[in-house]
C-alpha cells in the first residue's frame, strides 16, 4: 500500500469515526451531560463546557481531516484527543467505575473493549499524524 | 520554533478556536444544560427531597415507592421553585429521582447535593 492510499485511508477512518462520535453527542447533549457527571474527576463548572466542547473539537476535526483544510493541525488534535480518551476511559476502567462511556451517545457501560476501541483510535490517529509529518518533510525535503 | 511545527501549532490553535466557536453556538442554540450534581449549597426558596425516608426538612420520594410519594411532592412544590435531592447512600439513587423528577415535572433545575 503506498503512502498516499494509506493517508487516504486513515483520513477517512478517523474523519468518520470522530462524526459519528459528535453526531450522536450533539443528538443528545443531555445524554452526553449525564454520562460526564458520573466521571469524579471532572469537576461541577466543568461539566456543561465539557458537554459542549467535545463534540465540537471532534466535528471540527473530522470535517478539517474530510476537506483537507489544516489538516496537519487536525491530525495533532485528533491524536491528542486520542490520548486524552485512552487515558480517561483506561482510569475509568480501572478504577472499577459504574459510569457510561458516553463515546458514541448510548447508555453501554464503560468496559474492556471501551478502551480498546479508544487503544484503536488513538493508534490509527497517531499513524495518521506520523503519515502526515512524513508527507510534509518529504514534499520540503 | 521551526517554521513546519509553527505552521501545525497555529493550524491546531486555528481549529481549537473553531471548536470554541461551535461548542458556543451549541450552547446558545441547544437544550437547556443543567447538571444533575452539584456542590454549591442551596440558597433562597427551595424544596429539600430524601430518598432515604428519614427527612429533616425534607420531603420524602422514594423510587420504590414512587406512586406514593409523588402526589405529596407535586402538592407541595410551586412551579420554578428549585429541588434539591439529598445524597443517598445507595450509589446512584439520588441522581435517577432527581432525572426522574426531571421527566415527570417537565423543569430541569433539580439536583442532587454533592458534598466534598
Amino acid at each position: 500500500m503506498n503512502g498516499t492510499v494509506l493517508g487516504c485511508a486513515l483520513r477517512w477512518t478517523t474523519a468518520v469515526w470522530l462524526l459519528v462520535a459528535a453526531w450522536t453527542k450533539v443528538a443528545d447533549l443531555r445524554r452526553f451531560l449525564t454520562a460526564l457527571e458520573g466521571y469524579p474527576w471532572v469537576p461541577d463548572v466543568a461539566l456543561v463546557p465539557l458537554t459542549l466542547i467535545v463534540p465540537a473539537l471532534e466535528a471540527v476535526v473530522a470535517t478539517a481531516l474530510l476537506l483537507g483544510r489544516c489538516r496537519h493541525g487536525a491530525w495533532v488534535l485528533a491524536t491528542g484527543l486520542g490520548a486524552v480518551f485512552v487515558v480517561w476511559v483506561g482510569a475509568a476502567w480501572g478504577l472499577g467505575l459504574d459510569v457510561r462511556c458516553g463515546c458514541f451517545g448510548g447508555d453501554a457501560p464503560l468496559s474492556g473493549v471501551t478502551w480498546l476501541r479508544s487503544l484503536v483510535f488513538f493508534g490509527v490517529s497517531a499513524l495518521g499524524l506520523l503519515q502526515s509529518w512524513r508527507a510534509r518533510h518529504a514534499g520540503s525535503g | 520554533m521551526s517554521r513546519p511545527l509553527a505552521a501545525w501549532v497555529r493550524e491546531s490553535v486555528l481549529l481549537a478556536a473553531a471548536s470554541g466557536l461551535l461548542a458556543a453556538g451549541l450552547g446558545a442554540l441547544g437544550p437547556e444544560l443543567v447538571p444533575v450534581r452539584t456542590d454549591r449549597p442551596a440558597k433562597g426558596r427551595i424544596l429539600m427531597v430524601d430518598t432515604q425516608g428519614a427527612p429533616l426538612d425534607a420531603l420524602v420520594l422514594r423510587l420504590d415507592a414512587w406512586e406514593d410519594d409523588f402526589p405529596q411532592l407535586v402538592a407541595a412544590w410551586r412551579p420554578g421553585v428549585p429541588i434539591r435531592v439529598r445524597p443517598s447512600a445507595k450509589p446512584g439513587e439520588a441522581e435517577a429521582v432527581a432525572r426522574r423528577l426531571r421527566q415527570d415535572l417537565g423543569f430541569e433545575n433539580i439536583q442532587v447535593e454533592v458534598s466534598r
